[in-house]
């Protein structure tokens, strides 16, 4: 697809710029494995390995977590959307300091391939940005191209959705790639690590596979970017994204909450508003 | 084999210390009957309650819950309980979305004075839970209910 | 050492046969969500089985299952349904390398034998299969394996086509073969001769010392940059075929508890983590760099041979695509640039 490569000329040229007048150490975007040709993570540094930087369907990786391990350095990143709207969480909760991190923003971002985030993203322009690459896409794009999404798990009877869980959980094998993929996920000590009290079994048993997407899902509340990393991310293919997903849309309805778009703003559940719908309450 | 019995939820109820709780210490004073089924756990404050206490309530085999807090605006903590609302909210968006039927799952709010009101609360919960049934469990595997005893059957 | 040549057909009749008396193992097509993967499970119909591509997945999970149930008794004794042995058929070099070195771990050593593996272990029958050719990412033939034949398996298939020849080298199962017809040495010969000129061109040479000398390694400061990209997810180590650590867990209620085995990673930072809160590990360029010294340097030390097989699951199933190849070949620049290092034998 043209876009895909006008954006990776774009975002060598920025790179390029960006090296050579030294506003930056590192440079994280994507790039093709050495020995693989598959896409990966890559960390540029000198002015040589830019034109390995790349944009393409393959590119699902979420990058904004690597941020947190340059937190003192000065680092560009190339943002997805979904990435900018991390970033700006992040910025939001006082992990990483604006003047530290330069922010390729890619416009009217196509989407990744099997990512099914993509299929409901409204946000299609980085939330913030330093630089821009691709066009914007304007909001009647952005509607038509989400318009025949549906939530099919939305339509099933308590015992269907049982079903459906139970079905896509029996395979996890608690590889916890999906908490390592995900940007909200910086916790140096994980729930499933605590002893006292013992929320969850270390077994791959059914049930602790469930209490352990449930749990983490009830962290994700307010606070998911529905970027798909942990979907992408799970080595059996499990719906992993479907439970954080939505709570997204949860937060939309009832608080008209969206994280990750205001640098400013406060998480869901770190503030209330005496006006809060009980939706769900007795009588 | 004896005559079947009607199933006897098991409601696992998380009262807050300084209104629910007095409910409920008043409804009894007050000699007004309700229905047994209800297991309390005392907290300081619904603001207290973590979504996971309730997760694991029903890994331990309770057939629904119940939480009951001061009213939003007469929080004892001032606003424990408003940032409680939302979560609640929230956890019930998304137990229900993963199966849990909503009648399990009950929140309200009763204030100290409201013996009665406690009272009916209740009796509402465990109607509601007695129209679903006993709690397989999120992997179905149920609970086996010997003589009192919730027993998990080991794989 | 026997040597038979049976058609498609016929070992359709053969499998059929030994699935009364045996449960049989092989790769097949299961669909996972979006994803469909090859995996090793218990068949029952020779149809579904797939020859001809690299599995997705090692059999490690047959005989070092992740979840694995070992009884009440406290003696640690797993209860075995069924009394019936298994085999496990379809498995290619780096697996069976991979089983080697398990079985060196695990029983070989006269003095540590775990029961538990070892009841597993010997209930089942590993039967080999001869690649046809370099397939997703594994490069078994650069860590010394031979993808064409391996000697550690009892019995070893060469399917050419429609024909399955079958080598069987243990006595004691010559006999469910006995009634096949014979297939000729130097025919055979020719076919595989044939295949190992597909595998001559290599895609990744290397040239490092083994094992990999401990102390320069150790301080060597290449693991950072190796490892920017990595997750420390587990992923890798859940899917390599010779990753075997474990821990044990028990569950119960009242009086009565039951213990379990499963896996473990390294790459968890919670594996090293102490009581009193410290960690050696603290960081995920230490823990891959125990990762890489445990399959290059420290096990070959201790037993003979790698403990890396070259199978490639690593790289196709991380989430990020890290690549133990590019890490393989920053360790040997960084040697070569220290003056081409001695091996750490001594």
């Amino acid at each position: 697809m043209s876009n895909y490569e006008k954006v990776t000329e774009e975002i060598q040229e920025i790179a390029s710029k960006l090296l050579k007048e030294d506003e930056v150490d590192k440079i994280i975007g994507f790039g093709k494995g050495l020995f693989s040709k598959e896409v990966t993570p890559i960390f540029v540094s000198r002015e040589e390995d830019v034109n390995r930087l790349l944009f393409s369907p393959e590119a699902e990786m979420s990058l904004a977590k690597y941020l947190l391990n340059y937190k003192d350095q000065k680092v560009a990143i190339v943002a997805k959307p979904c990435d900018s709207r991390a970033i700006a969480s992040y910025l939001s909760e006082d992990l990483i300091k604006r003047e530290n991190v330069k922010i390729i923003g890619i416009n009217g971002c196509p989407g990744i391939e099997d990512n099914t985030a993509c299929q409901e993203c409204d946000i299609r322009n980085p939330v913030i940005f330093d630089y821009t690459v691709g066009e914007e896409m304007s909001d009647e794009e952005i509607q038509a191209e989400i318009a025949g999404f549906k939530d099919e798990i939305e339509e099933m009877s308590p015992k269907e959705k049982m079903e459906y869980f139970r079905n896509e959980f029996e395979r996890c094998t608690r590889c916890y790639a999906c908490r390592e993929a995900c940007y909200v996920c910086y916790c140096e000590q994980c729930f499933t690590e605590s002893n006292q009290p013992d929320w969850v079994g270390d077994s791959v048993k059914l049930n602790d596979n469930i209490t352990y997407h449930l749990m983490r899902a009830m962290h994700m509340a307010g606070r998911c970017v529905n970027c798909g990393a942990c979907e992408m991310a799970c080595p059996e293919g499990i719906d992993v994204r479907a439970l954080a997903a939505k709570m997204v849309r949860a937060a939309d309805e009832i608080f008209d909450y969206k994280a990750g778009v205001d640098p400013e703003q406060k998480t869901l559940l770190s503030e209330y508003d005496v006006n809060d719908r009980e939706k769900g309450f007795m009588d | 084999m004896s005559e079947t019995q009607e199933f006897e939820p098991k409601i696992a109820t998380f009262l807050c210390t300084w209104c629910s709780y007095a409910a409920a210490d008043l409804a009894g004073s007050s000699r007004i009957q309700y229905p047994p089924n209800i297991r309390v756990m005392r907290v300081p404050c619904t603001g207290r309650m973590d979504p996971f206490l309730i997760i694991k309530a029903f890994n331990e085999g309770a057939d629904g819950i119940l939480v009951s807090g001061c009213h939003p605006g007469d929080c004892h903590f001032l606003d424990g309980n408003l940032y409680a609302r939302r979560r609640f909210v929230m956890l019930n968006e998304l137990l229900q979305y993963a199966g849990v039927e909503k009648e399990r799952l009950n929140f309200t709010w009763c204030s100290a004075s409201e013996g009665k009101r406690f009272a009916g609360v209740v009796e509402k919960a465990v109607n509601r839970v007695k129209k679903v049934g006993p709690w397989e469990g999120f992997d179905g595997q149920g609970f086996s209910r010997e003589e009192g005893e919730l027993v998990r059957e080991q794989l | 050492m026997i040597l038979k040549k049976v058609n498609k057909e016929n070992f359709k009749e053969l499998f059929n046969k030994l699935k009364a008396d045996y449960n049989i193992a092989a790769p097949v097509l299961m669909e996972k969500g979006k994803k469909e993967l090859i995996e090793y499970e218990y068949v029952d119909d020779f149809a579904d089985i797939i020859w001809d591509k690299q599995p997705d997945s090692s059999p490690k999970n047959i005989i070092f299952p992740q979840n694995n149930y070992l009884g009440n008794d406290f003696e640690g004794n797993a209860p075995y349904d069924d009394g019936k042995e298994t085999i496990i058929l379809g498995v290619r070099s780096c697996d069976i390398e991979a089983i080697k070195v398990l079985d060196q771990v695990f029983i070989e050593d006269d003095m540590y034998i775990d029961e538990n593996y070892k009841k597993r272990r010997d209930k089942t029958i590993i039967v080999g299969i001869s690649c046809p050719e370099r397939q997703n990412s594994c490069f078994c033939d650069t860590l010394g394996l031979d993808p064409v034949e391996s000697d550690y398996a009892p019995i070893y298939l060469f399917k050419d086509g429609d024909d399955f020849w079958i080598k069987v080298k243990e006595e004691k199962y010559e006999n469910l073969f006995a009634e096949l017809p014979e297939g000729d040495q130097t025919k055979l010969t020719e076919i595989l001769e044939k295949r190992r000129d597909k595998f001559k061109e290599s895609s990744f040479e290397l040239d490092i010392p083994i094992p990999l000398p401990e102390k320069e390694m150790f301080e060597a400061d290449i693991w950072q940059e190796m490892t920017e990209n990595c997750l420390g997810c587990g992923v890798c180590t859940y899917y390599c075929p010779t990753c075997y650590c474990f821990n044990f867990f028990w569950e119960g209620a009242d009086g009565e508890s039951e213990k379990y085995k499963s896996w473990d990673s390294c790459m968890f930072s919670s594996y090293s983590a102490h009581a009193s809160g410290h960690n050696p590990r603290d960081g995920k360029d230490k823990r891959y760099r125990n990762r890489i010294m445990h399959k290059f340097s420290y096990h070959p030390l201790n037993y003979e041979g790698l403990a890396c097989v070259g199978c490639g699951r690593c790289i196709d199933r991380c989430p990020v695509n890290l690549d133990i190849r590019e890490a393989l070949k920053m360790t040997e620049q960084y040697l070569n640039e220290k003056g081409g290092a001695e091996s750490g034998k001594d």
